[in-house]
């Protein structure tokens, strides 16, 4: 598939998804109001929450070199998880205007990749593998704190807890879904400017570096990308799973592995995906809401699996 | 070798007879020795006069019910059985719940009487686990007399109401995910009888999930946040009022404790007295909330 | 001789207590292909860090084109020089011809962006390294053979005068070893300037393709030179322990013929070590 056609075509399915997402709801006879106050900033931040984790997700593939990396591998969200549970949890008069947990939550983000990198890297050299274990490792430990924080935590607050962790698009104001927007921008800007420079790392670290590219830099700076974009939407939306890892993927398999069109079709391919997936969420047990990270699961889950035996299968016996 | 012989012996007699022993129902005696594990039924207990028969209760009910000296058996989701144990109850009350479940059937296995008391539903359900408990502690005329109380009280904060106008109201328990009272809670009938009118009142459950756009859509005229604490002050107003202005559709923010409507003990009527309070503001009425 | 391409002078490298390699010295000169060959454990990977400006060396220089490699950027290095690795793992889906194009990166804008005669390059070296079938194929479904066409193509689209080539037949049958020495014999033929100094231990083909080789022995220069020159019986006999024979063909072409084993084995004619 040709890139320009194919940005065109993911441009005009966002679109018609976010117009389908604020038609839909569990509201019989909605007002102006509902699909404008409710709606319309849901659908806005869906977008933006998705395509900031499948563009990571297409960003870690690379500098992992493994066509089915998550986002969450690296421990980023671990971090951001931890924070923003701690938080929620246990600061329970901590409510500056909302935002107190999404800022605890970035901050945690930008702690963990700073830790991560330091830990990983050697010299100024973070290869894929220690930058892999580095982040397991990490995970698992942030995860055993976060089993303890919420242990602690009164019951009150476990609804919550539970909520942040599977990830869900909460009713989030104007001001907290811009600075999401923009440190999304961001890490978009930074991600595009290397598009061409992940065409070369994706070969592996030698290749790149006898085809000229500074690779220990590239690789900082992509971390940096990765960092903000996943800091960004785990901050705000918790621990949504799946996008990151399945929409790049498809991407990849239908329009093609240069970076240069691969990184902002997943962009517009997540961000549709993540508001369909809202969008239904809200409407399948209406009016209950399903938090959309349990349906990214539902869906992500045997698509992964199909996707996982159809590489296995290409492997040399 | 002999004696190490027969000390192994010995001590094998000590442990059968210690694991006898563990086996063992705890000894009946007249005494009645009981455990509350949930603040509604502790409040029961207390008001049927069964303070002295208490010896624990969880963590919650010490604070609620002021009860500081007794010792505490944990949280509502993992009580702790050994501290149970050596309280030597004879009645345990807890509420039904998968995680109590476990603890229950060890209770009952070592011949403990435990009564669950399912305070979950309406408010006649509610009224009803008070002859209930009654029952259990052996004070059975005392429980009628509560019921009829309370259900006299009530009446009165429902007289108190008659003819003034009923706003429109909705009683979140949770912000994300938005939880609400609906019909089948007692907060729902303490609402109607402080004069209000319950929004979900037709949703079937006691506290369902509902969408945002669904609270917006039956538009209340007043809102109950009954989600967290502080309820008094300014800080605790502003903080209520900043988050829920960002809806057009909200008009007036009240607060309420959390547990206050929601908490299923005998202060049924002071529940409908504080709702009515912020039901109906301004006005003063014969008994102060 | 003009100017040598690449120059190396007392190169030793240590890892830990290991000294893997000792005071190695060579110089490709244009038009010729400098072989680096030698047993398994000699230093011949490690040498080739060092010449492709990925590893400095504890001691020695090497200098690229006259210029001294540890001063030059990475981008720079890449524009004098093409490294053709072993194989590529390539896990991602890439077409033949974007493999290809990424050849021409040292000298593109952040972006990427190809002018017309850079796309000519791709399309010339895809036709002269018979890939035009294959170029939109994506890369991690071809055969080894294809797979490291694919990487010459890249080297030759790279455009530069010097060639860096790591055990490209250690995975290939005897057909396609063949004539991945020849491509490379024809491309350092097609134009002068060029050079290739290529890594392997396959001695057979080394012998006869070499125009100069260099035999390593753990870490040290055991001798270099024309093959004829080096590959003496004696020599052979010391660094990979078989007993072989040399001398020339019918044309006048040096050949190497293993004999047996010397390492105690007495198993006879045995040529996996030459694989």
């Amino acid at each position: 598939m040709r890139s320009r056609p194919a940005l065109a075509w993911l441009s005009l399915l966002l679109l018609a998804c976010i117009a389908s997402s604020l038609l839909l709801g569990s509201a019989q006879n909605p007002t102006a109001e509902i699909v404008l106050q409710i709606r319309l900033p849901r659908a806005l931040l869906a977008a933006i929450v998705g395509a900031g984790l499948a563009t990571a997700g297409a960003l870690l593939q690379a500098l992992l070199q493994n066509p089915l990396a998550d986002p969450y591998v690296l421990g980023i969200s671990g971090g951001a998880a931890l924070a923003g549970v701690a938080a929620l949890a246990l600061g329970g008069g901590l409510w500056l205007g909302g935002s107190a947990v999404p800022l605890v939550a970035f901050a945690g983000a930008l702690g963990a990749s700073l830790l991560l990198y330091a830990i990983a890297a050697a010299g100024g050299r973070a290869p894929a593998h220690s930058l892999l274990l580095t982040g397991v490792v990490f995970n698992a430990f942030a995860s055993s704190l976060i089993v303890f924080v919420t242990s602690a935590a009164d019951l009150s607050r476990v609804a919550s807890v539970f909520l942040w962790l599977i990830g869900a698009i909460r009713p989030v104001e104007l001001p907290l879904i811009a600075g999401v927007a923009a440190l999304s921008a961001i890490g978009l800007a930074i991600a595009l400017r290397h598009a061409y420079a992940l065409n070369l790392l994706a070969q592996g670290d030698a290749t790149a570096a006898h085809l000229g590219v500074d690779v220990p830099q590239v690789r900082r700076n992509v971390l940096a990308a990765s960092a903000l974009l996943i800091g960004a939407s785990v901050a705000v939306s918790g621990l949504i799973g799946f996008v990151g890892l399945i929409v790049p993927h498809l991407v990849r398999l239908t329009i093609g592995s240069d970076h240069r069109t691969l990184l902002p079709a997943s962009a517009l391919a997540g961000a549709a995906f993540l508001v369909s997936a809202d969008t239904l969420a809200r409407v399948v047990l209406a009016p209950i809401e399903l938090p959309v990270g349990a349906l990214t699961a539902l869906v992500g889950g045997p698509l992964f699996l199909v996707l996982l035996r159809r590489e296995l299968s290409r492997l040399p016996s | 070798m002999r004696t190490p012989r027969s000390a192994r012996w010995i001590s094998l007699a000590v442990a059968l007879v210690c694991a006898c022993r563990a086996g063992e129902p705890v000894s009946q005696t007249d005494e009645l020795r009981v455990i509350s594990l949930s603040p509604s039924t502790t409040d029961v207990v207390v008001a049927l006069g069964g303070r002295e028969a208490l010896v624990g209760v969880d963590q919650y009910s010490k604070v609620l019910s002021g009860l500081g000296e007794l010792p505490s058996l944990g949280g509502l989701f993992a009580p702790d059985l050994e501290r149970a144990l050596e309280l030597r109850p004879t009645l345990v009350l807890g509420v039904r719940s998968e995680s109590q479940a476990a603890f229950f059937a060890q209770l009952r296995a070592r011949g403990v009487r435990v009564r669950e008391i399912d305070s979950s539903g309406s408010l006649e359900q509610v009224l009803e686990t008070y002859p209930q408990i009654g029952k259990e502690l052996g004070r059975e005329p005392d429980a009628r007399a509560l019921v009829a109380r309370v259900r006299e009280q009530l009446a009165e904060v429902s007289r108190s109401v008659e003819g003034l106008e009923r706003p429109s109201v909705a009683l979140v328990v949770e912000r994300e995910p938005l939880y609400v009272a609906a019909g089948g809670s007692f907060a729902s009938a303490l609402i109607e009888l402080a004069g209000g009118r319950n929004v979900f009142g037709d949703l079937s459950g006691a506290y369902p999930q509902v969408s945002l756009e669904l609270l917006a859509e039956r538009a209340p005229d007043v809102l109950i946040d009954s989600t967290r604490e502080p309820t008094t002050g300014p800080q605790a107003q502003s903080e209520a009022h900043g988050y829920w202005s960002r809806y057009g559709f909200v008009r007036r923010v009240e607060i309420v404790a959390p547990g206050v409507a929601t908490l299923p003990g005998t202060r049924l009527a002071e529940g409908a007295q504080i709702l009515r309070a912020r039901v109906h503001p301004g006005r003063t009425w014969s008994q102060a909330p | 001789m003009s100017d040598p391409l690449l120059v190396a002078r007392g190169v030793s490298h240590a890892f830990g207590r290991a000294q893997v390699l000792s005071d190695v010295s060579l110089a490709l000169a244009p038009g010729r292909l400098l072989v680096v060959a030698g047993p398994n454990g000699a230093g011949k990977t490690t040498l080739l860090r060092v010449l492709a400006g990925t590893l400095r060396p504890d001691a020695g220089e090497v200098r690229l084109q006259g210029a001294a490699l540890a001063e030059l950027s990475r981008r720079e290095i890449a524009r004098r020089l093409a490294v053709v690795p072993q194989e590529s793992h390539v896990p991602f889906p890439f077409s033949v011809r974007e493999m290809v194009a990424l050849g021409r990166a040292p000298f593109l804008g952040p972006l990427g962006r190809e002018a017309p005669s850079d796309r000519e390059r791709t399309e010339r070296a895809l036709a002269e390294l018979e890939l035009e079938g294959l170029a939109s194929r994506a890369y991690p479904t071809l055969s080894g053979g294809e797979k490291q066409r694919v990487l010459l193509a890249r080297a030759l689209v790279q455009g530069v005068p010097t060639w860096l080539l790591d055990e490209p037949t250690a995975h290939m049958d005897l057909g396609h070893g063949l004539q991945c020495w020849e491509r490379v014999r024809g491309w350092i033929e097609a134009e002068p300037g060029r050079g290739c100094l290529l890594v392997t231990h396959d001695l057979l083909l080394a012998a006869r393709f070499a125009d100069e080789l260099v035999l390593l022995d753990q870490g040290r220069v055991a001798a270099s030179g024309p093959p004829s020159q080096v590959l003496t019986p004696e020599r052979i006999a010391s660094v990979y322990g078989v007993e072989a024979l040399v001398g020339r063909d019918a044309e006048g072409r040096f050949v190497v013929s293993p004999l047996r084993s010397l390492a105690g084995s007495g198993r006879g004619d045995r040529a996996e070590n030459f694989r």
